[in-house]
Parts: C-alpha cells; sequence; structure tokens
C-alpha cells in the first residue's frame, strides 16, 4: 500500500496567532476525539502534528500527515470530512476559501503541501488497519495461551504442539477470520523494482556525468572544508525555560484511553531551523537529502533507519523558500534515547544534513565529528528543536519493534516452519 | 602569581574526594546529614577549615572515621557562588530532582511523588537541603563521635543546621547483600587508568573482566578528564579572577576556571523497600507456576526477577540453580543468552546494565551501553528484615530500604536515561508493556513479567510496587580545590 508523507504548510493569518494557539491546545488536549480535528475520525491517519512555527519572518503552521495511500487522497478527505478543523486552522491563512468549497479547500491546501526531501518509513507498506488488526491478533494468542496456562493445558507440550493449539484457536475465533487469508506484501514488488531502478539511473548518470561532476565535487570539496573550519557553532546551551517548555510534552509515557489510562510508546520531536546563510548549504542540503532519501527507500525499508530501530514516520522538508530546514519525527521512547540513538547509530547522515544549518556542531569533510560530539549535539538539537502544539497517534501504545513482531506472528501464522522457525515464531508470542 | 595547574590525563586522585574511588565498605556505619546553610560566611569558614580534611581518593582505607561532602545547587548559591557561576551548572543540578518531566522519567509518582517525600521533595524552600555531610565509621560509637566533633565545628557561628534526623546508613550482616536478600552492587563500572589499589568496594574484588566490558573513562564519572566521546566531561565553571588561579584552566570555556575537575555529580535517593510484599509476591508467583503444572521454586522466581541468584551468581552462568558465591561478572549476554532463555530480558540486572545484549551487533551495543553507566556507591538502611511468620507483624515494623548513590558526570545521559530508558520502559529491549520486576514503576498500568522458557515463554503477575521513593537530590560533590575555591571567594 502506498503511503504519503508530507507537510502542509501555510502563513498564518494576520493577527491569528494567539486564537490559533488557542486553537492548537484544544486539538492537541485531546488529538483523537477533541470538536474542532478529531484525527480519531479519519481513516488512514497513521501520524499527524501541528507546528506553529513562529521563529519565521512570517509565522506558518506547519501541519504533518502521515498517511495511507496519495496526498491527493488524503486532502480529500480532510476537505470533505475535516472542513470544520481546517477552518480553525486556516482561517485568515492569505486565499484560503472556507469549507464551504471542499474542492477549492481542496485545492488550496494542494498548492501548500511541501514534499519531504528525505523521509523514513518504519511499518513500511502496512496501513493503519493492518497494524491494529495485527495487535488485536497478538493480544488475543496471548489472552488464549495466558487461559490455557492458567488451567494446566501447557505442561508437557512441545512447542509443535503449541503452535498446533494457537492455529487451531485462531481458525476458531470468528474475530480472526481475515488472519487465515495470505497476507499483502509489506513492500510491493513495483516500489521496489521501482526504487532500485531509480537508484541505478542516478548512479549511471553520475558516471556518465563523471568528467564534469568530479571537478564540480573536487570544488565543492576546498569550499566545504574551508567553511567547515569558519562556520560559527553554537556557543551557549539554550535558554532552560526553553527546554522545560518542551518537556511538558514530552515523555508522558501515558495518555488517557476510553477506558482509562493506556501506555504511551512514542514522543513525538519537532525542529525548524535557518540554514547557513548562502548559496553553497543552499545547493548542497537538498542533493544530501536527495542521496539519503534514495537509501531510505532501498536499503531502510526493515523498520530500521541507520540502526535506529524506533522510528515510525520521520522527515526532513525545506520551508520558506529554502531557507528553513524542518524535522518532523514520530519515535519510541525518550528524547533522551532518541538523541543516544543519533549520536550511537546514525552521527554520519544527521551530521551530513544539519551540518548545512545555523550553529551546528563543527564537522569535518561534512560527515565527521558533528553529531557524533554527543553533548554538543544534544545542546544544539534541543536548541533547534520547537514545540508541538497537538500531535495524533493513531496506535500510541505500540512501538515500531512490537509492530513489526505483530506481522511476524501473523505472516507466519499458518506458514511450514522447521523447528528453528518455530522456535522463532513462538519467541514472538 | 600562583601557577597555573596544567590540566593532564593523570588522574589526580589526592584532589577527589575518597566517594570516588570507595563505597567505604570497610567501614559498616555511614551517616549522611542533611543541612542548611544559615550564615553563609560562618559556612564558608568553616568549609575553609574543613576542605583539606575530607578522605580523599589517594588515601588507602583504613579505620579512621571519613568525611566527605557534597552540595545541592541552592546551596551553593547560599555559600555565595555568582549567578554566572551558578549558570554554568548543567540542568538537573540547576532544577534538581523534582520537576514534573524528572518526575515522569524517574517514576516518582504514586507511592514515590516527591510531595510524600521525607527530604528533598515538594516541601518548599524552607526545607530545600545546602550541604550533605557523609560519615562513616567502623563502629556506631566512632560515628557518634565524629558526629559530634564535626557537628562543633559546622554548629559554631550558625554555619549549618542540620535538617531533621540524620539517615543512617547501615550494612546488612550478610554484607555486600540489600534487604530483598540479593548480593548487591556487583556490576560496576572501571575507569580506565585508574589505580588498582583503590579499587574498593563492600564485595571481595571481582575476577578482572577483559577490557572493554567494564570499562568506561575516566570523564564517565569524573569531571574534567576525557569521557567516552573524547571530549573532556564539563563541569562547572568559574571567572577567572586571582582566588582562583589554583583551579584548572577550563579548555572548553574561553577565560573560565574548572570548579568541576575531579570533582562529579551525586544522585542521592532513598529507596523504601516492602520485603514483606516482595516475598510475598514471589511466593504467591511460585504457587501460581506450580499450580499450572510448570513450577518455579520461591528463589527460582526471585532470581528470574532480579537476573541474578541471591548470592549474586548471574543467571547468564547459573541458569539451574545458585551456586553460593557471585561468580564472575565477566559475562555478556549476545552468545550465550540472547533470548533471555536465562536470564529474562526484563531481569533487573539486564535492564540495569545490558551490556552486549543483541541479536545483530553486540559489539556496538556494548559500546552503547557504556555510555549509560553509573558507579554505585550506596548501602542499605534500617534494621535486616525480621524472620516473624505474621507478615502482617512484619510490615508494621519499621522501614527499611535502599539509600542509592552514584557518581556520574552527565546526570541525564547516564542515571536519568539508566532509569526511564531502561529500568522503567515498558518496552525494553522488544518487551510488550512491562516493567522492571524489582524496582519499577510506571504510571500506566503495565502488563506481566514476562520470562521466556520453552515452549512459550511465562507471564508472571504481581511484580511491582516494592520499591517507592521517599526522599532525593541531586548533589556536586567537588574536588579538594574546589571545596577550597568555594571556602574563599568574596561573599
Amino acid at each position: 500500500m502506498t503511503q504519503s508523507v508530507f507537510s502542509v504548510v501555510a502563513d498564518v493569518g494576520p493577527g491569528r496567532a494567539a486564537e490559533l494557539a488557542a486553537t492548537l491546545a484544544t486539538i492537541g488536549a485531546a488529538p483523537t476525539s477533541n470538536t474542532v480535528l478529531p484525527f480519531g475520525r479519519l481513516g488512514g491517519l497513521h501520524f499527524a502534528s501541528l507546528v506553529l512555527a513562529d521563529g519565521l519572518e512570517r509565522p506558518k503552521l506547519i501541519f504533518e500527515s502521515n498517511v495511507d495511500g496519495t496526498v491527493a487522497g488524503w486532502l480529500a478527505t480532510l476537505a470533505a470530512d475535516a472542513g470544520g478543523g481546517l477552518d480553525a486552522l486556516f482561517r485568515g491563512s492569505p486565499g484560503y476559501p472556507g469549507s464551504g468549497d471542499p474542492d477549492r479547500v481542496q485545492a488550496w491546501l494542494a498548492g501548500r503541501v511541501v514534499q519531504p526531501g528525505a523521509f523514513h518509513i518504519g511499518a513500511t507498506g502496512r496501513t493503519v488497519g493492518r497494524i491494529r488488526q495485527e495487535q488485536r491478533l497478538h493480544d488475543q494468542i496471548a489472552g488464549f495461551l495466558g487461559a490455557e496456562d492458567e488451567a494446566g493445558r501447557l505442561q508437557g507440550l512441545g512447542q509443535a504442539e503449541v503452535r498446533a493449539q494457537v492455529q487451531t484457536f485462531v481458525r476458531s475465533e470468528p474475530s480472526l477470520a481475515w488472519a487465515g487469508a495470505k497476507p499483502p506484501p509489506r513492500e510491493s514488488l513495483r516500489d521496489k523494482v521501482g526504487h532500485r531502478l531509480r537508484a541505478a539511473a542516478v548512479v549511471a548518470t553520475a558516471l556518465v556525468l563523471a568528467p564534469v561532476l568530479v571537478p564540480v565535487v573536487a570544488v565543492g570539496y576546498v569550499v566545504l572544508r574551508a567553511k567547515e573550519r569558519t562556520d560559527p557553532v553554537r556557543q551557549h546551551p539554550p535558554e532552560p525555560a526553553h527546554i522545560r517548555r518542551l518537556e511538558e510534552t514530552e515523555d508522558l509515557g501515558v495518555f488517557e484511553g476510553v477506558d482509562g489510562p493506556r501506555l504511551l510508546a512514542q514522543n513525538h520531536l519537532s525542529s525548524v531551523i535557518p540554514l547557513k546563510p548562502g548559496m553553497f548549504r543552499a545547493a548542497l542540503l537538498p542533493l544530501v537529502l536527495f542521496v539519503l532519501n534514495l537509501l531510505a527507500r532501498i536499503v531502510f525499508t526493515k523498520g530500521k533507519l541507520g540502526n535506529i530501530p524506533s522510528i515510525h514516520f520521520a522527515h526532513w522538508s525545506l520551508i520558506d523558500e529554502g531557507r528553513h530546514l524542518v524535522f518532523l519525527s514520530n519515535f519510541d521512547g525518550s528524547w533522551e534515547s532518541y538523541l543516544g540513538d543519533f549520536i550511537d547509530k546514525a552521527a554520519v547522515g544527521l551530521t551530513a544534513v544539519w551540518s548545512n544549518t545555523k550553529d551546528f556542531p563543527r564537522t569535518r569533510q561534512l560527515v565527521r565529528q558533528g553529531a557524533a560530539d554527543g553533548p554538543r549535539f544534544r545542546q544544539w538539537a534541543r536548541g533547534s528543536q520547537c514545540s508541538t502544539q497537538a500531535w495524533y497517534s493513531a496506535y500510541p501504545e505500540l512501538t515500531m519493534t512490537a509492530i513489526d513482531n505483530n506481522s511476524a506472528i501473523r505472516e507466519g501464522l499458518f506458514t511450514r516452519l522447521d523447528d528453528d522457525g518455530t522456535e522463532t515464531w513462538l519467541r514472538r508470542l | 602569581m600562583a601557577q597555573t595547574p596544567v590540566t593532564t590525563d593523570e588522574l589526580e586522585t589526592d584532589d577527589m574526594q575518597g566517594l570516588v574511588a570507595r563505597a567505604y565498605g570497610n567501614l559498616p556505619f555511614a551517616r549522611y546529614l542533611l543541612c542548611r546553610i544559615g550564615d553563609p560566611a560562618a559556612a564558608r569558614a568553616w568549609l575553609g577549615g574543613v576542605a583539606d580534611q575530607v578522605f580523599t581518593a589517594e588515601q588507602p582505607g583504613g579505620t579512621e572515621p571519613c568525611l566527605n561532602l557534597a552540595f545541592t545547587w541552592e546551596g551553593l548559591r547560599q555559600l555565595g557562588l555568582p549567578e554566572s557561576d551558578l549558570a554554568t551548572f548543567p540542568r538537573p543540578l540547576q532544577e534538581g530532582m523534582v520537576t514534573p518531566h524528572r518526575s515522569r522519567v524517574l517514576g516518582d509518582f504514586g507511592a514515590s511523588d516527591p510531595a510524600r517525600w521525607r527530604w528533598g521533595g515538594l516541601s518548599g524552600d524552607d526545607a530545600a537541603i545546602h550541604v550533605l555531610l557523609l560519615l562513616f565509621a567502623e563502629t556506631e560509637a566512632a560515628l557518634d563521635q565524629e558526629h559530634r566533633r564535626r557537628r562543633a565545628a559546622y554548629g559554631a557561628g550558625g554555619a549549618l543546621t542540620e535538617l531533621g534526623e540524620p539517615i543512617e546508613g547501615r550494612l546488612l550482616p550478610d554484607a555486600g547483600r540489600e534487604h530483598f536478600g540479593f548480593a548487591d552492587g556487583l556490576s560496576q563500572p572501571r575507569i580506565t587508568g585508574w589505580p588498582a589499589r583503590n579499587r574498593h568496594s563492600v564485595h571481595p574484588p571481582a575476577p578482572p573482566a577483559p577490557a572493554g566490558f567494564d570499562d568506561v573513562e575516566p570523564g564517565e564519572v569524573v569531571l574534567g578528564y576525557l569521557d567516552n566521546f573524547g571530549k573532556p566531561a564539563e563541569g562547572p565553571t568559574v571567572a577567572d579572577t586571582p582566588a582562583a588561579n589554583h583551579l584548572p584552566v577550563a579548555p572548553w570555556a574561553k577565560g573560565r576556571r574548572d570548579l568541576g575537575r575531579n570533582g562529579s555529580f551525586l544522585v542521592f535517593r532513598q529507596l523504601a523497600q516492602d520485603v514483606v510484599a516482595f516475598r510475598t509476591a514471589v511466593q504467591a508467583a511460585s504457587d501460581a507456576t506450580a499450580a499450572r503444572g510448570r513450577p518455579l521454586t520461591p528463589e527460582q522466581v526471585g532470581a528470574k526477577a532480579v537476573g541474578r541468584w541471591a548470592s549474586g551468581a548471574p543467571l547468564v552462568q547459573f541458569p539451574d540453580h545458585d551456586p553460593g558465591e557471585p561468580g564472575s561478572n565477566d559475562f555478556g549476554y549476545a552468545e550465550a543468552d540472547v533470548h533471555g532463555l536465562r536470564c529474562p530480558l526484563g531481569a533487573h540486572v539486564r535492564r540495569s546494565n545490558p551490556r552486549d545484549a543483541s541479536e545483530t551487533n553486540p559489539s556496538a551495543t556494548l559500546e552503547s551501553t557504556r555510555n549509560h553507566r553509573i558507579l554505585r556507591r550506596g548501602r542499605p538502611y534500617g534494621a535486616p528484615m525480621p524472620e516473624v511468620s505474621d507478615p502482617a507483624a512484619a510490615r508494621a515494623d519499621e522501614e527499611r530500604g535502599l539509600l542509592f548513590l552514584c557518581l556520574n558526570t552527565d546526570i541525564e545521559r547516564q542515571f536519568e536515561f539508566v532509569q526511564h530508558t531502561w529500568i522503567n520502559n515498558p518496552f525494553f529491549a522488544g518487551l510488550n508493556g512491562e516493567i522492571d520486576p524489582v524496582v519499577g514503576a510506571h504510571p500506566a498500568p503495565c502488563g506481566p513479567f514476562t520470562v521466556p522458557d520453552a515452549p512459550v515463554r511465562r507471564q508472571i503477575e504481581g511484580m511491582s510496587g516494592f520499591v517507592a521513593t521517599r526522599g532525593g537530590a541531586y548533589l556536586f560533590l567537588p574536588g579538594v580545590r574546589a571545596l577550597r575555591y568555594l571556602s574563599t571567594f568574596p561573599g
């Protein structure tokens, strides 16, 4: 299934900042079910966020969407089913037509879509429906095994017998009838081949153009090294009050479900940061994002970005005529562990991107040092971060690991497994 | 003009307080005095006298009483440290342990809510701690005498006043065990380059682990030295005034002197342990496994929860029985037990120090684990649990638990990380909504403790709610030169 990762970025209407902040607070307080824009009622939405970027020349509202299907499909859904909410967000924004005319609203939104320069999807190809369905499968099997154990019916059983019992249970459970069908592939063959062909074409083009590219790269490298020695870096830790504000909505660990408090596995991170001044960075950054995006489509399709196993959806995009870089991420665990993963496992890629933005820690050869300088990178990251005013997750209790594990349970449910395969499968339950 | 001290990589143990080197396990009686500064000038005068009397990491452990000193950020302000210097302390020191966010990530809510703490909590400015005196002695009489002697000095001129009752730390008769009955403090980071003679603990020395397993760079524990990232561990700095001449320059901050050098950040938490509840839960879990026809003894349930047998022997090495002695601390998880069939993925010691536990990349995992180690310096408090048959009577008995103390140079990356990303993380190691079965806490309802087994995992109910925080503070444990500086700067 196609998935789309993008933002709608619109200027905030003049004099509307305070009113908009209040609206965002209302949505943020109950993202699933608020009366303004109840994200929970919109099908196919994995994660969404609303970020008020007020550090720009003209304040902008960034509406992040990570959805099943196409951009056009999602905008049509929004225009048709969330007109009132869109009015509350975009009223007063230049040219916003108002929800009376859904077609024009959709066209207006389409005109403000910002496609990411690079994005990552953890649960490649799996719809919201499938992710939730497979979690129910996991829970029902766990319930079945618990009851069997409690009744003493697991004693003395071998692994093949336990697996057979689980299979029998799933077959006999009407609400799990869907699990008997062959699961769709996580990534379609068309996507898989398409991404590789694109990469091959890029490499071939680069080879053909090598006589031109090599001198350009050589000159670029010299310029880069000179800039890396002199670019200003952040000198002071960010204001404690700024960090405290960010922490207000971080690491909550719990959300209010319909029947009481539930575990919240995820966090959201928003960052809006100006590029370093000049043409050089403005040209280099899109190139870095392009290469990274290609890698993300081909290499990082199995749930991990770099070696980071905890990212559901993340993307970088350029806004404000390329003057600001936005990073939006929906990830598992704490901010501190996410940044730790950045530093330990993905410093090279992150440095390549963020070294083009203001005050980034000292780098060498584009990818070295930078994010690997843990303390300074963390300070820089905090400084570049901004509050997420509203954030929605369709499955707040699920980590990326759990989603993959549930898919593996489902995919292996009725396949033929040898002893090792059975052992591995049982371990997932 | 005094000579500017040159920063070297050599460990200046004579400038470090003894707590960096030892847990004072040779001195069974400890007293922790929470103090407030009355008169700042008197406090500075007292500090000037006592700075050269603190026990250092250089001195060999004997039988004489020892004194160490630590300050909260507020305490340093009371002492007269200017705002511009106070601002160089890391945020956890400035904000303290009880901001809403820290309470969330540390698991301090419900029974551990800072509003209910005995000390260090949310009881207002009058109750704020300024100075912590750590006294250690061989006998209770010697401890009392040392306390009286010290009090005569800091009581004079209203320098310090004690806040509430002193906190008494006592090794249990079975030295090295905590109140639930398990050997504690076995796995410690080892500082690269640390002189071996200074490695004292409450335990007989463990056989040396191969390089890399427990080794951390000095800057992970002591400020001013290179840390695991090859950068100096940045502590607080002060303006480069003549009074600061005997402090080394801070290479990362122009025109500043390194107040942190040879110091560390001390995390202090009083953790009450409900021994009756723990034993009852372990027995109930054992009974349940028996009823299900897959029996585990109470000893086995306890060992699965802790990840070590009562003796300290790791389950990875001794999956079936307690050999009766701690064994070696030289073990990983990746090779012997990657799926947790011996030591469960969510067992306490595996959460507190996951070592190389990873299916795909053990060496990188070990590297990353090394960045989140803490040097523990705690000991139990309260009398040992009496052996009584009536649990209700035992519960009415006095409180007992662990005085958790640890040293690190980056509280967020080390102590707090261990708490929220390992101990209290419901999704640690791919688990699905459960917390540490011995010390964990989480505001949302969590699932049972998973014990991997063949043919299919067990799930053990009821393993939570045994430990409650009763007090806590983040403190600065300065080096000796820094103590002297704090006593001399103009008021």
